[in-house]
């Protein structure tokens, strides 16, 4: 019996082992892979003709969609940043989800609303009922759309595609920043290659970060533990992560916080999922589906560097409900489209990308929440070697660190933001502290959105609670 | 091996990678500073001297100084943004400052050099500083096998203004090796309304629907007023939608009068919607009263994104066309909610 345990416990212990080894390798081929294109874009960056998309007269359109929910402490500092955006032509349709608090009164006195007359088709589904239109008074492309609350953020983002008149849609969180010249760069690839659907851009954690006008105008590393690593893990994972997908022509996932894509293709697959978590990753997916399903030449792309940034929780209580939503948001994509996965018609998505987050994304927490008191078991009852036991650890952890510390060096030597030595040494402290402590924290909160999902239990809005923007003294 | 020596392999492993990759980054950054205060050293001594140079009332090339090959260097980067920003005498002179130098000769031969970006930017230098011996070398690039080469190409092309190049940039659109539409475009734009004689050529047949469409879209910007009945042309026969709905868009910001017939016919005949959207925006720009019939009956068409248009284009016509969009609104029948919109946002506007 003994020798039965023993052999079990050795042989998930040789699992895990391996198990991390290619999670992490997984991790750092992607990032090798960013880092290249990464840097052939910075080569490239002083030719690269932005100016003449914003001078160009046909450039398309881009209906830059907002939904808001209870947003009132940053909704005015991001809509003047959407609205100073350089493009040559535009409008911003924030949809305000039956706000319970102040996010429309902070709009309307900031940008003189007026009530005004505005016919929405019904091109894609929607739940919640629009009570109002509002536009400022002296004019200008902005248009705010009040409805009654759905419960899901997919709800407010349909009705803004439906009121969206122009040809790309570029989906906003309300609590992020865009930079001046962020829609001229991710609207790039659809003007160079006519087969491209949607393009996401880098997005960046603000927290810390000095705002002026709606603008970033320095980059800083915040001042808690948990917002410094999550900075980490935006670099590594959404910024030179999908920059690799990107690069494999297997991107799954453009974040909701600033993605743009065709509208007609979005108003095609029949918007956004109104009962999926991850609805922004369900978008992509389902237009991978139809695309792939009906044999048409497409292309999803990521530029890294249309900067968004957004203001990251601040508290473990709010991340952990952040987390626990993308993990069971991830768990619906996957389940919802389970036929896509390994099966060869859906090229790179179904048998590369897919398999990964199903593997790698979704079955992570349970690995590694497993692995490590399995190892301790072992250890205690003396049927692990312990140096077998501390590879393991070296691997999981040192190996983690490593990766980590991959990405902090390719922002380091490309687009450099975070000036100050400080921050440097800040973010090599992070890539230490994230894989002790803070990563087997966000495993198990991983693994209760699995269990969420498991249970079908439904789950409306993230409600996250805002600390606003670090603003810059106003004369 | 043992796993306890395992266990130190490993160990040590991770942490000398960690240690290199840490020290790396550190050095990396201690170098870019360094190298960004050198740079901003000899940039403090070569932009005095150039701004100088092109203060005085007969520049002398010869009478500036480059002393090393990063103040070169310097020179040709400051002088590739000020390019782009100088007109007249101040821009003459530093073209002439480049050519003494040698800068502009130096990048004609970069243009062959096996380096992509290097290519690139030669391109960019010479489109900047509008240097015509280079069309044959630029039109060259167009067929560059790196992408971004080939649009570096382009642009330049535009900025030299030398019509001749129009063929080579339509024919870019085709092919193994293009050039994005949008590129191309602007090319021709920068070239100006000297373009639009070879642009009449581009409707042809033997070009490209890509090409055709951009030929018919920048005829209408550039005032080819002589190539009208090639565009009425166009609205009515060409089989690609997009040069038709271009064709119209054309003919309405031309203000082109007899081109209304055509439109109206081509506003009830016409299946694809985008064609459709385009001929009532041009029939709106043509203004007058013999086009308010099609329009009213697009108003009312049951199509949203069409009646939208159709509103819009009312509007445009003039106090006729207005007093028809308010009696459709009060009517209260199809078309009646966009009607309201519009006259509401016209008065808005007001």
């Amino acid at each position: 019996m003994t020798s039965v345990v023993r052999h079990a416990v050795v042989g998930f212990d040789w699992f895990v082992l391996v198990y991390f080894v290619l999670l992490n390798s997984g991790y750092l081929v992607l990032i090798a892979i960013a880092s290249m294109d990464v840097a052939r874009w910075m080569r490239r960056f002083s030719f690269a003709g932005h100016d003449d998309i914003f001078a160009n007269p046909l450039t398309p359109g881009v209906s830059v969609l907002v939904p808001a929910f209870n947003e009132e402490l940053s909704i005015v500092e991001s809509a003047h940043a959407m609205l100073a955006v350089k493009y040559p032509e535009f409008e911003v349709i924030i949809v305000d989800d039956g706000s319970t608090d102040a996010t429309f009164e902070r709009l309307r006195t900031a940008f003189d609303l007026v009530e005004v007359e505005r016919v929405i088709p019904n091109d894609v589904p929607t739940i919640g009922a629009v009570r109002s239109v509002h536009a400022p008074a002296d004019g200008g492309p902005l248009l705010v759309v009040r409805k009654d609350n759905a419960g899901r953020r997919a709800d407010p983002l349909n009705v803004g595609l439906n009121a969206a008149r122009l040809p790309l849609v570029c989906m906003v969180d309300a609590d992020s920043l865009l930079e001046e010249e962020s829609l001229l760069r991710v609207v790039k690839p659809f003007i160079d290659d006519h087969r491209v659907v949607a393009t996401g851009g880098a997005i960046r954690a603000a927290n810390g970060s000095t705002v002026e006008r709606g603008r970033v105008v320095d980059a800083t590393m915040p001042r808690s533990w948990i917002e410094r690593v999550q900075v980490l893990e935006y670099l590594r994972s959404f910024l030179l992560g999908r920059t690799g997908w990107s690069r494999l022509g297997a991107l799954l996932i453009i974040s909701g916080a600033f993605g743009v894509f065709r509208r007609d293709v979005v108003v095609e697959v029949g918007g956004l999922d109104l009962e999926t978590l991850g609805e922004d990753a369900e978008l992509v997916t389902r237009i991978h589906r139809m695309t792939s399903e009906q044999g048409r030449d497409f292309r999803v792309a990521f530029v890294a560097e249309p900067v968004c940034w957004t203001e990251v929780p601040h508290s473990g209580a709010i991340l952990s409900r952040q987390r626990r939503r993308w993990s069971q948001g991830l768990a619906e994509i996957l389940w919802k489209h389970r036929r896509m996965i390994l099966n060869p018609h859906y090229g790179r998505i179904g048998l590369v990308a897919l398999p990964y987050y199903f593997l790698f994304e979704l079955i992570g927490p349970i690995v590694e929440l497993t692995g490590v008191p399995i190892v301790a078991l072992g250890l205690a009852f003396g049927l692990v070697d312990p140096a077998f036991a501390l590879v393991v650890v070296a691997v999981a952890l040192g190996y983690g660190m490593f990766v980590s510390l991959s990405a902090l060096a390719v922002e380091e030597f490309s687009f450099h933001r975070y000036r100050r030595w400080r921050d440097l040494g800040t973010g090599i402290l992070a890539a230490m502290v994230e894989n002790v402590g803070y990563r087997q924290l966000h495993a198990w909160w991983r693994l209760q959105g699995i269990w969420r999902f498991v249970r079908r239990k439904e789950t409306g809005w993230g409600v996250m609670t805002r600390a606003g923007f670090n603003l810059a003294a106003q004369d | 091996m043992t796993l306890a020596s395992s266990f130190v392999a490993a160990l040590v492993a991770i942490s000398v990678l960690l240690v290199v990759l840490t020290v790396a980054t550190a050095g990396r950054k201690a170098v870019r500073a360094a190298r960004d205060r050198r740079g901003a050293r000899v940039e403090a001594a070569v932009r005095p001297a150039l701004l100088g140079y092109l203060a005085e009332d007969e520049p002398d090339p010869a009478a500036l100084e480059i002393t090393s090959r990063a103040a070169g260097r310097s020179l040709e980067e400051l002088s590739t943004g000020l390019l782009t920003k100088l007109r007249g005498e101040d821009r003459r002179a530093l073209e002439r400052l480049l050519a003494a130098h040698g800068v502009l000769e130096s990048a004609r031969e970069r243009t062959r050099r096996p380096g992509a970006v290097g290519r690139a930017r030669a391109a960019e230098l010479l489109g900047a500083a509008a240097h015509e011996p280079a069309l044959p070398e630029l039109t060259m690039l167009l067929e560059d096998r790196d992408p971004d080469v080939r649009s570096a190409a382009a642009r330049a092309l535009g900025k030299l203004g030398d019509p001749a190049a129009v063929p080579a940039l339509l024919t870019a659109l085709e092919g193994r090796r293009t050039v994005p539409a949008g590129v191309v475009t602007m090319g021709l734009l920068h070239i100006g309304p000297t373009a639009a004689a070879s642009l009449v050529d581009g409707l042809d047949s033997r070009y490209s629907p890509a090409a055709r469409a951009i030929a018919a879209e920048l005829l209408g910007r550039l005032g080819g007023f002589q190539s009208a009945d090639e565009l009425i042309g166009a609205l009515r026969a060409d089989p690609d939608p997009g040069v038709r709905a271009a064709a119209a868009r054309a003919l309405g910001r031309m203000g082109v009068p007899r081109a209304v017939a055509p439109l109206e016919a081509a506003l009830i005949e016409e299946q694809v919607p985008a064609v459709r959207y385009s001929t009532t925006w041009a029939l709106g720009e043509l203004g007058g009263t013999r086009g308010l019939a099609g329009l009213a009956a697009a108003l009312g068409s049951g199509d949203h994104a069409l009646a939208r248009h159709a509103a819009d284009a009312l509007v445009a016509c003039g106090p006729s066309g207005r007093a028809l969009l308010e009696r459709i609104a009060d009517a209260g029948g199809p078309g009646a909610p966009e009607a309201r919109e519009t006259l509401g946002a016209v008065g808005a506007a007001r």
